[in-house]
């Protein structure tokens, strides 16, 4: 009975202050693969394959660089990710974890961690928009050269839309929160609800409503989608936020339940920090 | 030698009830049994050997160390195996899968290692033909098996193992009563319990729990002690006695102090004595 691996045997002399890199790399490659076979994060990648069909006038190459075409598989990875995040609440395996070595933060920092898995999907996705062919030629043969910044934010804002997901699984852990917040960032969608320029606006992670457009050259004027292209002015500004926003939700995720003073500091943070790129932005 | 666990004076409150009111433990190596009636503060106490939960007051020293720094709890819980009374499972994981997330989280990082550390325990409570089985599609007793599994991770020096045998069946407890004595080798291992017979077969050491307090201490047959002259096997039911039950063969049994008529004295078991410790004659034994 006492024959134990000497990996193991080890585990039990390690000093107590070490850093958890390797447990948390471990869980992550767990959280990771779950997340990907997860059915609501299929359904968001199905959806977003949608975005395909080639209507013949630039939109696939717009929905890619304005982000829009991610919007379904990051709503899919913030609702997968949340349920994810409430697993062990819902398992009832609270007990058993909380008497581990390892506390609480590292599952979360390897939920948070497993969210990197999602990159190779959102990066295959704008592959095949390239294949597609409609992502670098718009309808009228004009080339477009999309900059890294635009190429990033599709990605980004998978991993900020589970990062929120893991956060909102922590302040309310009810099943349905996902599913609400997604509804509540496609009802902020709906026209005239958050008026673009507002605010309001730099909090819905979609760039279109937060970019200053320019007219692509040669353009069609009859057509509205055609003609306008994301200003990469505007894009570090995008990053930024999405950059900010997925750090706030790590670490407000992460603090202890016993230090709601932590929490608060964060959400401070928050709040400060979206006041302050408002004011940088104009 | 490092006493594995060592409590004073242990008190705990859940809302408004005194779940554990002053319980002391020492505990070495071997199998010491927790019994008790529902309530009696049994799964609390489980709970704070396991660092679970943290005691208001009193002293509990878990293999030479304070569970209440916070330096010293996760030395604790590397060398702690601990399997709740509710084990909760991840219903879509198969066996291996979850056995392996708590892996994890007992810091056994080197992945080889730890696959094989899984598979040793899952084939050490014979799981390992269903390893790769989800764990929703596994028996209640088999669930039970994949806890007990997880609690054998990493070869613990001690073991909390609370109603481990709640579900099994005969030759489940049979086989559980080998592992466990096997184990209990070079370690400490606490069960909780409901079940005296197991009780008599596996533990070197009883406690009894009534109401948050040690009513008892001792070797098992230092609990069936606590009944001698008090246990007869009668023709007739008696109402005097503080226990009565018509047994297989016909006749009744009786425990308590005062004996039907023409009632023959026989031998105390454990769980003789463990019934007037905590029935309704516990207050006149405990006095």
């Amino acid at each position: 009975m006492s024959s134990v691996s000497p990996a193991v045997a080890i585990a039990a002399h390690r000093p107590a202050r070490e850093r958890p890199r390797r447990e948390v790399a471990a869980l992550a490659r767990i959280e990771g693969r779950r997340l990907l076979l997860h059915p609501v994060f299929l359904l968001g990648l199905a959806l977003s394959m949608l975005f395909f069909r080639d209507e013949g006038n630039g939109a696939t190459w717009e929905a890619f660089v304005d982000g829009f075409a991610y919007l379904p598989l990051a709503c899919g990875t913030l609702v997968a990710a949340n349920l994810g995040a409430l697993r062990s609440r819902r398992d009832r395996t609270d007990e058993l974890y909380e008497s581990m070595p390892r506390p609480r933060s590292s599952r979360v920092a390897g939920q948070l961690l497993g969210l990197l898995w999602t990159l190779p999907i959102a990066g295959a996705l704008m592959a095949a928009a390239r294949i597609d062919n409609s992502f670098v030629v718009d309808n009228l043969g004009v080339l477009h050269a999309p900059s890294p910044g635009q190429l990033v934010q599709g990605p980004l804002m998978i991993i900020t839309f589970g990062a929120i997901g893991i956060l909102l699984a922590r302040i309310a852990p009810s099943p349905i929160v996902g599913a609400v917040a997604v509804v509540a960032l496609i009802a902020a969608r709906l026209p005239g609800l958050i008026p673009a320029g507002s605010i309001g606006a730099w909090l819905v992670p979609i760039a279109t409503d937060v970019f200053q457009y320019a007219p692509s050259t040669p353009c069609d004027p009859g057509t509205s989608s055609g003609c306008h292209r994301v200003a990469t002015s505007a894009i570090a500004w995008h990053l930024s936020y999405f950059f900010g926003l997925t750090l706030l939700a790590a670490a407000a995720a992460m603090i202890p339940r016993r230090r709601p003073l932590g929490f608060a500091a964060v959400a401070a943070l928050a709040v400060a920090l979206a006041a302050a790129t408002r004011l940088a932005a104009g | 030698m490092t006493l594995a666990v060592k409590a004073a004076g242990v008190h705990k409150r859940l809302g408004s009830t005194h779940a554990l009111a002053g319980v002391s433990l020492d505990l070495g190596d071997g199998i010491t049994g927790l019994l008790g009636p529902n309530g009696a503060g049994k799964t609390t106490l489980m709970r704070v050997l396991a660092t679970v939960l943290a005691p208001d007051s009193g002293s509990v020293r878990l293999l030479g160390h304070d569970p209440a720094d916070r330096e010293a709890r996760p030395v604790i819980r590397r060398r702690l195996g601990y399997m709740p009374q509710e084990p909760g499972f991840h219903q879509r994981f198969t066996a291996f899968e979850f056995v392996d997330y708590v892996a994890i989280l007992k810091e056994m990082t080197a992945r080889r290692e730890r696959h094989d550390e899984v598979r040793r325990v899952l084939d050490l409570v014979g799981l390992g033909d269903v390893a790769q089985q989800r764990i929703k599609a596994l028996s209640g007793g088999m669930r039970r098996r994949v806890a007990l599994a997880q609690a054998l991770l990493g070869d613990p020096r001690l073991v909390i193992l609370d109603e481990p045998t709640a579900g099994l069946d005969p030759e489940q407890r049979l086989r559980f009563r080998e592992l466990i004595s096997r184990l209990a080798q070079d370690r400490s291992v606490l069960i909780s319990t409901h079940q005296t017979e197991d009780v008599a077969a596996l533990c070197h050491h009883v406690v009894v729990l009534r109401d948050g307090e040690t009513v008892f201490a001792g070797a098992p047959r230092e609990l069936a002690e606590v009944a001698r002259d008090r246990v007869w096997l009668a023709d007739e039911r008696s109402a005097g006695a503080e226990l009565s039950w018509l047994t297989g063969d016909g006749r009744h049994r009786h425990v308590g102090n005062a004996p039907p008529a023409h009632a023959e004295l026989v031998e105390p078991t454990l769980e003789d004595g463990y019934l007037l410790l905590v029935g309704r004659g516990s207050l006149a034994v405990a006095a």
